[in-house]
Order: C-alpha cells, then sequence, then structure tokens
C-alpha cells in the first residue's frame, strides 16, 4: 500500500503554510517527520486527517496496483495533546469504541486484555478519564488507534509524555506493527526520530522532502539533517 | 522607582493596546480589512494608545462620579436631604467601609506577572510606584468630583480636597495592617467578614452612614475636617511601614501561585469553563447502561449529567406541580380569582411562550455536551462522519425532548384543568389548544437549541463562541420570547398558530438538521 500527497497548498490569511508538498509514503516504514517551530507539520496532519481543509493538493491510496481517494477509516491520528471524553471511564471508552466499530473490529478482544496492553493499572480502569494524567490519556488515545488499526497511522509527538519505560514498550509496538502500516511520526526530538524512524522526511519552506542516509552514520546522518533544515531555512 | 513605573506603565499601556486591536479582529467584517501584521501597523497603533490613555483619564473621573452619584447623591435625593454635612456624613463612612473590604497593596493580575516574574521588575519598587501612582489618581478623581458633585450639596474645594485626603489615608492605612500576613490568612479573614459579626457590622456602618441622616444627625463638618485630620496623620506611620516593607516579592509569588496568570487567556477561560462543567459530573458505579454505539455514549452523558438535566428538570416539575396545584386549589376555594385566571388562560398564551423559554434547559445542555464530550470527540474523525453525527442527534434529541416533557406535561395538564375550574369555555377546542400547545413549545425548544447546535457549532478547541450567529440567534430567541411576555391575544388565535408553527418548524429544522448537520457540526478553527 502507498499513501500519494500531491500538490498540497495551504494558506492562512497571507501566510503560506503548505506550498505544494508532495510525498509517496510506503507501507512497512516509520516515517520521522521532523520540521522547525511553525514549519507546518501539525496543519500537514490537520490536512491528512481532514480537519483542516487544504486549498489545494489530494491524498491518494494505491492498494493492489488500484487507486482510490483517502477515506475516514484509512487514518489514525494521536494528537499531541491527548483528548478523550471526560465523562466516560476508560472501560466505558473502550466498550463504545469496539461498538461503534465492529466493522474495523470484527473479532475484538476482551476489554481487560487492552488494557493490560497499555499497562492501564486496575483500579484506574473504572476511573473517569478526566482524572486521568496527561500520560495515561495519551495511552488511551493510542490504544483506541491501535485498535482501530487503521493502515495510516499519524503520531504527533506521542512519546514525549510517556515515562521512560512505557516510551520503550510503545517504540517495540510500533515496531511490531510496521509491517502492516504507513507510520508518520512527527518529532523534534532528533535521537528519536534516528532510533525509531526508517525514513526521516523534512517539512520545510512548505514542501516535503526525504533525506537518504546512505551510507552515513548516525553522528553524518543527524549532520545531513540539520544542513538541510538550516538551508532550506535561508532561502 | 520613577524607571520601574515608567516601565510598568508602558507595559500596562502596551499591554492594553495590544488588547484593544486583538478585540478589533473580532468585529465582523473588519477581519478581513485588517492588515496582517497588525500589531505591527504604526497607525493602528496609535490610535489604539489614543483610545487606551483616554480610558486611563476618563476612567479617574468617570468611576469616582459614578460611585458618587450611585452611593450618595441618589439616597440623598431620595431622602430628600440637603447640606454638606450629610454628603460628607456618608462619604466619611462608606470610605471607612471600603478600606474594610477591599485594603490590598498587592493586586493579582496577568500584567502584573508579566512585569514581575517575566521581565523581573523589582517588586517593590512595582508595587509602590503602582500603588503610589493608584493613590495620586483615587486623590485627583475624588478630590474634583467631589468638588463637582458636592457643589448640589454646598460641599467647599476645602470639604473635597479633605474627603480626598481622607480616603487616600485610608488606603494607606488599612494595608499597612495587613503587610506580612499570608494571602491564606487573608483570604481566611475576609471569608470570617461574611461571617453573621461581620455582616452585622457591615450592616451597622452602613445603617450609620444612611439611616441617621434621614433620622436629621450626620457628622458635624468641622468633626469631618478633624476625623480627616486625624486620618492623615495615622496614615504617616503607615505610609512608613508601606515603604519599608521588605515581603513584595513573595507576596507576589503568592498571588500567582493560583497558575492561571501563567497561562495564555485562551487556554485559561477554557479552563475554568472546563473545571465548571467537569463539576457538574455525577460519577457512580451504579451508572451503567445496556445499549450499544452512540446510543450507549448518550446514555451515560445523561445519567453523569443528571445535576443539569433530569434533576434540574425535576425540580421545575416540582415547583410548576405546586404551582398548578395551587392555582386549582385557589378555584375552588377562593372565587373572585376565577374570572382573573380565566381571562388570562383564554388570552395570556403568548405569555407562556417565556416561560416554556425558560424552564427549557437547551442551551446549558449543548454546551455540557461540547465541553465535556464533542470537544474532544470531535477531534476523532469516526465521530465526525455522517451517519455517527445523525445517529448521536437523534439519540440527544430523544433524550433531550424526554426530559423538557416533564415539566411541561404537568403544566399542560394542570391549565385546562384550572380553565374548567375557572369557569369553562364556550370553544372546548381550547382545553385541546392549552393542553397541546405547551407540549409542542417544550418540543419546539428542545428541537430548537439542539439544531442550532448542529447547525451553527459554534466552538473552538478553547470552547470561545466563534461563530457571531449562534449569539444572534439565541438573542434573536431570547427577545422573540420575551416580547410575546405582554402580547394578549386569544388561546384559540394564538394556540391554532402555534400548533402549525411549531409543527411545520420541527419539521424544516429536522430536516436542515439532517441534510447539514453532517458538514457543518465540526470544530470551529
Amino acid at each position: 500500500m502507498k499513501l500519494y500527497v500531491q500538490g498540497l497548498k495551504k494558506n492562512f490569511d497571507e501566510k503560506q503554510v503548505l506550498k505544494g508538498a508532495s510525498f509517496c509514503f510506503e507501507q512497512g516504514h516509520i516515517y520521522g517527520l521532523i520540521g522547525r517551530n511553525g514549519a507546518g507539520k501539525t496543519t500537514f496532519f490537520n490536512c491528512l486527517n481532514d480537519d483542516v481543509k487544504p486549498d489545494e493538493g489530494s491524498f491518494e491510496v494505491e492498494e493492489n496496483g488500484q487507486t482510490r481517494p483517502l477515506t475516514a477509516e484509512d487514518i489514525g491520528y494521536v494528537l499531541s495533546t491527548p483528548v478523550v471524553p471526560e465523562f466516560l471511564t476508560a472501560r466505558e471508552f473502550l466498550k463504545f469504541f469496539l461498538d461503534i466499530n465492529r466493522k474495523q473490529v470484527p473479532q475484538p478482544q476482551p476489554i481487560d486484555s487492552y488494557l493490560d496492553l497499555m499497562q492501564i493499572d486496575e483500579q484506574d480502569r473504572d476511573l473517569l478519564l478526566k482524572d486521568y494524567s496527561h500520560g495515561m490519556k495519551n495511552k488511551m488515545q493510542l490504544l483506541v488507534n491501535f485498535i482501530a488499526n487503521p493502515p495510516v497511522l499519524l503520531l504527533d509527538e506521542p512519546l514525549t509524555s510517556f515515562d521512560v519505560v512505557v516510551a520503550d514498550e510503545m517504540k517495540q509496538l510500533l515496531r511490531q506493527i510496521k509491517k502492516d502500516h504507513i507510520i508518520i511520526f512527527s518529532t523534534h526530538i532528533m535521537e528519536l526520530a534516528l532510533d525509531l524512524c526508517d525514513d526521516i522526511v523534512i517539512l520545510n519552506q512548505g514542501v516535503l522532502q526525504e533525506i537518504a542516509k546512505e551510507s552515513l552514520d548516525n553522528a553524518e546522518y543527524k549532520d545531513k539533517i540539520i544542513a538541510a533544515l538550516k538551508e532550506a531555512g535561508n532561502d | 522607582m520613577i524607571e520601574t513605573f515608567r516601565i510598568s506603565f508602558r507595559l500596562q499601556i502596551t499591554y492594553r493596546t495590544n488588547a484593544l486591536l486583538r478585540s478589533l479582529k473580532s468585529v465582523p467584517g473588519l477581519k478581513k480589512r485588517l492588515p496582517t501584521a497588525l500589531y505591527a501597523s504604526r497607525g493602528l497603533k496609535r490610535f489604539a494608545l489614543v483610545v487606551s490613555i483616554l480610558r486611563e483619564i476618563i476612567s479617574i473621573f468617570f468611576g469616582k462620579a459614578l460611585y458618587l452619584l450611585l452611593t450618595i447623591v441618589l439616597p440623598l435625593f431620595y431622602f430628600k436631604l440637603s447640606g454638606p454635612a450629610n454628603f460628607l456624613h456618608i462619604l466619611a463612612l462608606l470610605t471607612l467601609l471600603g478600606g474594610l473590604l477591599n485594603a490590598r497593596i498587592i493586586q493579582p493580575g496577568r500584567d502584573k506577572y508579566y512585569a514581575i516574574m517575566l521581565m523581573r521588575l523589582d517588586a517593590k519598587k512595582y508595587a509602590l510606584s503602582n500603588y503610589l501612582y493608584f493613590l495620586l489618581r483615587t486623590f485627583i478623581g475624588m478630590a474634583v468630583m467631589t468638588a463637582v458633585v458636592g457643589r448640589l450639596y454646598r460641599v467647599s474645594v476645602l470639604g473635597a480636597v479633605a474627603a480626598a485626603a481622607l480616603v487616600v489615608a485610608i488606603k494607606c492605612i488599612m494595608p499597612a495592617l495587613l503587610l506580612g500576613t499570608p494571602l491564606k490568612e487573608q483570604k481566611k479573614r475576609f471569608e470570617k467578614l461574611y461571617s453573621t459579626m461581620a455582616v452585622m457590622l457591615i450592616i451597622a456602618l452602613l445603617a450609620v452612614a444612611y439611616v441617621l441622616p434621614v433620622l436629621g444627625w450626620a457628622i458635624p463638618v468641622r468633626a469631618f475636617y478633624v476625623a480627616c485630620a486625624v486620618a492623615v496623620v495615622a496614615a504617616v506611620p503607615s505610609v512608613w511601614a508601606l515603604c519599608h516593607f521588605k515581603g513584595y516579592k513573595d507576596a507576589y509569588k503568592e498571588e500567582f501561585a493560583g497558575g492561571i496568570a501563567f497561562e495564555s487567556t485562551k487556554s485559561a477561560t477554557a479552563k475554568v469553563l472546563q473545571t465548571s462543567y467537569q463539576k457538574k459530573l455525577s460519577f457512580s458505579a451504579s451508572q451503567t447502561s445496556k445499549k450499544s454505539g452512540y446510543a450507549y455514549l448518550n446514555d451515560l452523558f445523561v445519567q453523569r449529567h443528571t445535576k443539569i438535566l433530569t434533576r434540574s428538570a425535576l425540580r421545575i416539575t416540582l415547583f410548576f406541580s405546586a404551582l398548578m396545584l395551587a392555582g386549582i386549589g385557589a378555584c375552588l376555594f377562593y372565587p373572585p380569582i376565577r374570572e382573573k385566571l380565566n381571562s388570562y388562560l383564554l388570552t395570556g398564551l403568548p405569555s407562556l411562550l417565556f416561560v416554556m423559554y425558560f424552564i427549557n434547559r437547551g442551551q446549558t445542555i449543548t454546551q455540557a455536551m461540547f465541553v465535556n464530550c464533542d470537544h474532544s470527540m470531535l477531534t476523532y474523525r469516526f465521530y465526525r462522519q455522517p451517519k455517527a453525527i445523525l445517529q448521536l442527534f437523534a439519540a440527544r434529541l430523544r433524550s433531550v425532548i424526554r426530559i423538557n416533557l416533564m415539566p411541561a406535561a404537568v403544566i399542560a395538564l394542570g391549565l385546562p384543568v384550572m380553565l374548567l375550574l375557572s369557569g369553562g369555555t364556550a370553544h372546548p377546542f381550547n382545553y385541546f389548544l392549552l393542553f397541546a400547545s405547551v407540549l409542542l413549545m417544550a418540543v419546539f425548544f428542545s428541537v430548537h437549541h439542539m439544531v442550532l447546535y448542529y447547525l451553527l457549532q459554534p466552538y473552538n478547541e478553547n470552547s470561545e463562541v466563534k461563530n457571531p450567529m449562534f449569539t444572534v440567534a439565541n438573542t434573536v430567541t431570547y427577545l422573540i420570547s420575551y416580547f410575546a411576555v405582554r402580547q394578549e391575544i386569544e388561546t384559540s388565535v394564538f394556540g391554532l398558530f402555534l400548533l402549525v408553527f411549531c409543527i411545520v418548524y420541527i419539521l424544516l429544522a429536522l430536516f436542515a438538521a439532517y441534510r447539514l448537520a453532517p458538514k457543518t457540526f465540526c470544530l470551529r478553527q
């Protein structure tokens, strides 16, 4: 499966944020999306998730040699600030989520096994989500996206609110599921991107550009990425 | 100290200027005409600066004038009292009361946070210079306005200056007494102010201020001058204490510890709103639902929000049950009322529109729906799918109608019974009209609020209303209901009109919601 982003443009007032960004993302890869502050990473994700209407451009999915437009079911989006329904408990949220996603999850596991996966403590499972910490809300948000299992996963700085142990487990989990997915992972932490991602894509001056690793070691690769970001920033 | 004040004053003016420019942007139609680099535009900035300075000057005098007119001139005029002694008597006692109620040199505020915490201005110099400026403003404003307003009561210029000096002296003495007292302790004391003793003290002061002049006694003008002189002398050590106090920085830190000042205005307002709605949640293990999907979500929502949904409707129902029973009782046991009631029931139906508007909790319910549920769920794409939106819309509408029908049913049953007992009507159709129009009005307002919410979903991620149409629509609804109160139209005419109107409106609104809500129900940018 491939995801084609073509000629994506988005302006806010007179500010051009995306200036015809194009890229082809492939299944089985984790893409590290890197850009400087205000480069438009979140806008790019919001356009993909249909939260913001792009001014121009298209998203298409190529599957078994056939191309079709990207649909709601194709996308899972984990926001950097987690949002969960505050008036439900973790168990209730999952029950509701499984109810309405029966098509995507025809044979759901018991709710507790999902919560075990995310290591949500037994005593916290029947608490209202409003009383969850930032990290725990993030776990819930990540979990429902894992359960729905959409082929394209957009992750906006998802690991920064986790403690080191959970962050490491999440990384393992992402590596396990990547063969069936296109994962686009936005982060400001270079080490995390180099450690987890197969490809680095920078978003600068409103366009997407892959930085090839070739035969460079990590330090050289890092310098190359920073040079590319600086170079494009000076245009 | 002058330099610190200059910086802090400029900071305050810049802060206000930018706030003014920002508010210009929210005026519909103006946003597109303003340049993107709004805060860099010199012309606009100068305009806003002039407005800010004008506002500062006006506020020096306007506030004082209003205060004197409302608290002194109005009562004196009402009791037909005259003479400078009465005027100065009330002024002196209110000043004392003001000093008791608000005696703090350290006040909270975002501009103070910026100045002291972010820009690291010297807290002591900042506090003292700003307080000095405040005292100066108070003195000038008070002296000038007392002289102007006091002319009505023959208060001399000396009297006005003495009054201003008294106010300033009290404003020095009271904060000095509080210096070094931790904020928590101050708050505790403030809460104690509301204890019975304190309330009695306040009432006593107010009584001395207002009742004594009515009884013909006021502090003689000479005694007033003596009191002012004593206060000014007593203020001298207080000023010394204020100038030599070392704990200003700590006091400010304590003031900012609440946290809200650290955040942007937007997220702070959102947080306040969110917390207030989260407090309305009631949670217990017994709340479960056998339904599934969106019906399950809605069911739990209703159960968790009984405080603003079912329980509040029950209370209203009980109130109206009592009212209806009282009405029926009056018809049975107090015949003179029958005629009046009968004529009201046959011509006063329009005013019921206002009653039904008021008992309908539509707006609070939709806001709770947004803050506690849709605010987060709308970020999930599955939740924004047309089918999902309509399923939940239908489930919610059913619940809201059911809740609003509770009090409506009581009124709908009570009114025809009252009509019958108060002498009946020549047209039996009126019984049916009263019954049906009340029920329909309940359904109408439920549909109206829900459809408005779904079609105009006005909130952005910070829970601010971003769609002026929503505010306009709500205001128009209120005004129409309000103006209906005074109308007297025969029930047979108005009831029939209402019946037809409600049915047509409900059908059209539902049609519009089903066609358009999938497109319009999303987070505003």
